[in-house]
């Protein structure tokens, strides 16, 4: 098992090595997001690599196993929207991004809005977003290198894997990521695949057996939850700081969309990941915690060989979202919040603030991890609050700085203190009520300190009507 | 953008996975352990897929006329 895991390990060092082959440049927009080169076949594995992650194979699962199928209703909802609001949103985000010659998020909104204060209120919320990420995925990752290696020290596993994750991005930063999306897309789909198909072959009961907990119907609350969580979380994802990174890499708007239109293909991995907890829910299969049910079936059904194989897909999963998140928070260290750095002080600022980061995570993965997983949950109402500030600056060419910022801020904190409170709100998710004080503040300061002689992205880009 | 475009690619994966989530009854019945209506949503992917690429289609024929 061990040997089949480590032939795959050394497989995806090896990519990351063959990706600096090819590399357009070794400037620090090269580094972060491979100078927009990247085309459709390789923007759709950045694409899936980021959104897919190792919270997703075991996290669903283990939600199914634990709550029934009612969980997968928003969790699927909101990842299939994600494809068709990149597939609109996305390819303007690019085109912004290649007029203002961005690698970051706080790059656009900088250069746009020629603020800042706007510069730093984006990359402050954009870092607070991405601390937990990484947590995430060492809690993630803690779970498959145990089952791997049940005697050895967590903390060490999880510290190789961070060496790992480090070795990702210092070879050659986002290209490295996306070669490597390829091999753990392949296995992690592959994976899913096979531990489903010999569940789904051995399935010992009726094939319309129903599980012992009566299904109950939904309530209002929990429709009004889901509806609402589809809505932010799925414009949220388009405006997470790795999202607009692998849109940059995109080498055109054509690549965005092929590789949208095909995301959605990738979830049949979500029915067949449902089979495989009911599978261990219908045939005594106990995992010790719901988040180890996929491992759990896995390792009940396969020889220890393919099991290591399985294994080396999941870790893969946690890091390549480890490797894009690291290039996205080490670019916006480097060149948002510490300005004057060089094209080589970019990377190697970059490499420094990897380096931290996922020491960080590794520390907070080995404490509790309860402060992340809170934060956890504010990650995508806390970003979708730069969404009105995005179509401002397409749309809306008197929207001043000073508007995107009251209005991020003022949502923000609506948003924060409804959740921190835990005031009812009838299931709405706090991000959609946060939108609103957001998009009151930034039409009610564009009324009273309107932005005089600025154009919209959309002017600049010399084509005020077309579809995107 | 044009409507007519995120009618079609936005609009309608919306409203199936809404129809999907809040008119299919749950106790409509399982198979492998999963609800009909959980079934129903997974559907919406291959839809979801088939009516972005009408719309790439369009938008690459629109490209290109110009």
């Amino acid at each position: 098992m061990i040997a089949s895991f480590a032939i795959v390990i050394l497989l995806s060092l090896a990519l990351a090595l063959a990706s600096k082959r090819g590399q357009a440049g070794h400037d620090a927009r090269a580094f972060f997001v491979a100078s927009g080169q990247l085309g459709g076949l390789l923007v759709f594995f950045l694409s899936v690599g980021e959104t897919y992650s190792v919270a997703s194979m075991l996290g669903f699962p283990g939600g199914v196993y634990a709550h029934g199928d009612g969980f997968s209703a928003w969790f699927f909802g909101y990842i299939l929207m994600i494809a068709p609001v990149i597939f609109f949103l996305g390819p303007w985000i690019a085109r912004a991004g290649n007029l203002y010659g961005c690698a970051t998020i706080s790059d656009f909104f900088a250069r746009h809005f020629e603020s800042r204060a706007l510069e730093l209120v984006v990359t402050a919320a954009a870092i607070i977003v991405l601390v937990p990420v990484g947590t995430m995925q060492f809690l993630g990752l803690k779970i498959v290198l145990m089952t791997l290696a049940p005697d050895a020290s967590p903390l060490l596993l999880i510290t190789g894997a961070g060496i790992l994750a480090f070795f990702y991005v210092a070879i050659a930063g986002l290209r490295a990521s996306a070669f490597i999306a390829v091999l753990k897309d392949l296995l992690m789909i592959g994976s899913i695949m096979l531990v489903s198909g010999v569940a789904l072959a051995g399935w010992q009961h009726g094939l319309t057996a129903q599980p012992s907990a009566p299904v109950a119907p939904m309530a209002l609350h929990d429709m009004r939850f889901a509806v609402t969580t589809i809505l932010v979380q799925s414009a949220g994802y388009a405006m997470l700081p790795q999202t607009w990174s692998f849109l940059f890499s995109a080498r055109s708007a054509d690549a965005i969309r092929r590789s949208q239109v095909a995301a959605p293909l990738y979830m049949i991995m979500f029915p067949l990941l449902m089979c495989v907890a009911t599978y261990a829910l219908f045939h005594g299969l106990h995992p010790a915690v719901p988040d180890q049910v996929f491992l759990t079936t896995a390792s009940a059904l396969l020889p220890r060989w393919l099991l290591g194989i399985v294994l080396a897909g999941v870790t893969l999963a946690g890091l390549v979202l480890l490797s894009t998140v690291c290039l996205a928070i080490g670019s916006l260290a480097t060149r948002n919040l510490v300005r004057g750095l060089g094209e080589t002080g970019q990377t190697r600022g970059a490499k420094i603030v990897t380096a931290l980061y996922l020491l960080l995570s590794i520390a907070s993965a080995e404490s509790s991890g309860h402060l992340m997983a809170t934060m956890n949950n504010i990650i995508y109402f806390g970003i979708v609050q730069t969404l009105p500030g995005l179509v401002a600056a397409l749309r809306f060419r008197r929207t001043p700085a000073i508007a995107v910022i009251a209005g991020i801020v003022a949502g923000d904190i609506v948003a924060l203190a409804i959740f921190a409170s835990g005031i009812d709100v009838g299931g709405i998710n706090p991000g959609l009520i946060g939108l609103l004080p957001n998009v009151a503040m930034l039409i009610a300061l564009t009324a009273l300190r309107p932005r005089q002689g600025a154009r919209t992205v959309l002017d600049k880009l010399g084509d005020g009507a077309v579809a995107g | 953008m044009r409507p007519g475009l995120l009618l079609i690619g936005l609009c309608v994966p919306l409203a199936l996975v809404l129809g999907s989530i809040l008119l299919i009854p749950a106790s409509l019945g399982h198979l492998f352990g999963i609800s009909f209506k959980s079934w129903c949503l997974f559907a919406c992917a291959p839809a979801t897929s088939l009516l972005l690429a009408a719309c790439a289609h369009r938008l690459r024929g629109g490209e290109a006329r110009r």
